[in-house]
């Protein structure tokens, strides 16, 4: 306040001695460009209005909400089982195949369509297995796919842990229903929401297990 | 667009199987895991983008706006009917629903509210039958492909009805 006091000092100064006593100099009226402290400058703050959100989330607060990672036991079994059901059906619509069908064979006709279709698939809720990795540990591994980037999976095993399989030098055995289909984690290593826009050149070899 | 006599022309079709599957994918999560329903919501709409394809609007109001979680009413959003005061008291003993009232959904994860007017005189675009060009009924008898046909209601190119 006692910025105040020096601007009234400045004031009265200015002004004439015989004008002096009609002034009457209202603090309100004072304003100041900076590190003023008036009681107008308190009082008219963007406090009344509240600051609309952005429909953009700032990276800080996007890790703050928990949405750049998931927790080591954030999913359980039965809600990757769950997605997987679901991922069923789907597989089912896009590749156009009833239960118990049988996919064609390299020779036969109808190949070429249904690689397309096998590479631009979604994986998340596939059920996928292991075969071959660089890394023995993962060998076996039997999961869920819940996340996918672009050079992991993240998989959820019935022991409802999440496991980071990276996809270069791995083969992997994606089973639908009584179809089998192995695909070579090279292949896939695109960003999954890439996957249906990007041309693929498909290597897969499928079998169907009786 | 060549019309191939057997099969019709679906542009698409797998990238709309594809986020319809997520979408289910998205609302089966929400509640149980909402970064995983986010995580979904968002590649959904992310294909989207990428395709070129539009979602629905009904599909697109129930994915919070900004982080694609998503909504359901009492479990991930709240939901209120608001009136707007001014008028209110004017119309102080009616309960109708006019187009004064306007409901509020809130994102329970990132806090985003979203506003709807409601107007029964308001018409939207989608649902106005001239909006409709061509309707494409897949060959299989599930019902599960019809919810798809939901997605798509373009108004643009030639008018062509296939069965
Ligand atoms: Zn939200």
């Amino acid at each position: 306040m006692d910025t105040n006091i020096i601007i009234r000092a400045l004031i009265n100064d200015m002004i004439a001695l015989p004008q002096r006593n009609d002034m009457n100099i209202n603090s309100e009226h004072i304003t100041m460009l900076e590190g003023g402290n008036t009681a107008r400058n308190s009082s008219s703050g963007r406090r009344g209005q509240r600051a609309r959100k952005s429909v953009v989330i700032p990276r800080r607060q996007h890790r703050a909400l928990g949405l750049h990672t998931l927790p080591t036991t954030a999913v359980s079994y039965e809600d990757a089982t769950l997605i997987h059901r679901v991922w069923k059906r789907y597989v089912r619509e896009a590749l156009g195949i009833e239960q118990g069908d049988v996919l064609p064979t390299v020779d036969e006709k109808g190949h070429d369509p249904i690689c397309q279709a096998l590479m631009k698939m979604e994986l998340h809720g596939a059920k996928i297995k292991v075969l071959e990795s660089k890394c023995e540990t993962l060998v076996g591994l039997i999961g869920v796919v819940v996340l996918e980037t672009k050079n992991i999976f993240k998989i959820v095993s019935t022991d409802d842990r999440l496991r980071s399989i990276p996809k270069q030098d791995s083969v992997f055995c994606i089973t639908i229903g009584n179809i089998e289909v192995v695909a070579y984690g090279k292949q896939l290593l695109t960003r999954s929401a890439e996957r249906s826009v990007k041309k693929i050149k498909a290597i897969l070899d499928f079998s169907s297990v009786d | 667009m060549s019309s191939k006599k057997q099969q019709p022309a679906f542009q698409g079709k797998e990238c709309f199987s594809r986020m319809n599957f997520l979408f289910q994918a998205s609302m089966l999560m929400a509640g149980k895991n909402n970064a995983l329903s986010a995580y979904y919501g968002e590649l959904c709409r992310s294909i989207a983008k990428k395709a070129v394809l539009k979602i629905d609007p009904n599909i697109k109001r129930q994915m919070c706006k900004r982080c694609s979680l998503a909504l359901k009413p009492g479990i991930t959003a709240d939901l209120h009917a608001e009136t707007r005061r001014k008028r209110r008291k004017s119309l102080k003993n009616s309960d109708n629903v006019d187009e004064n009232t306007s409901m509020t959904l809130t994102c329970h994860q990132c806090g985003f509210r979203r506003q709807f007017i409601v107007n029964p005189n308001y018409n939207f675009w989608l649902d106005n039958e001239e909006s409709v060009v061509e309707s494409i009924t897949l060959g299989n008898n599930k019902p599960e492909s019809k919810q798809k046909q939901s997605l798509i209601s373009d108004k643009e190119t030639k008018e062509t009805t296939t069965k």
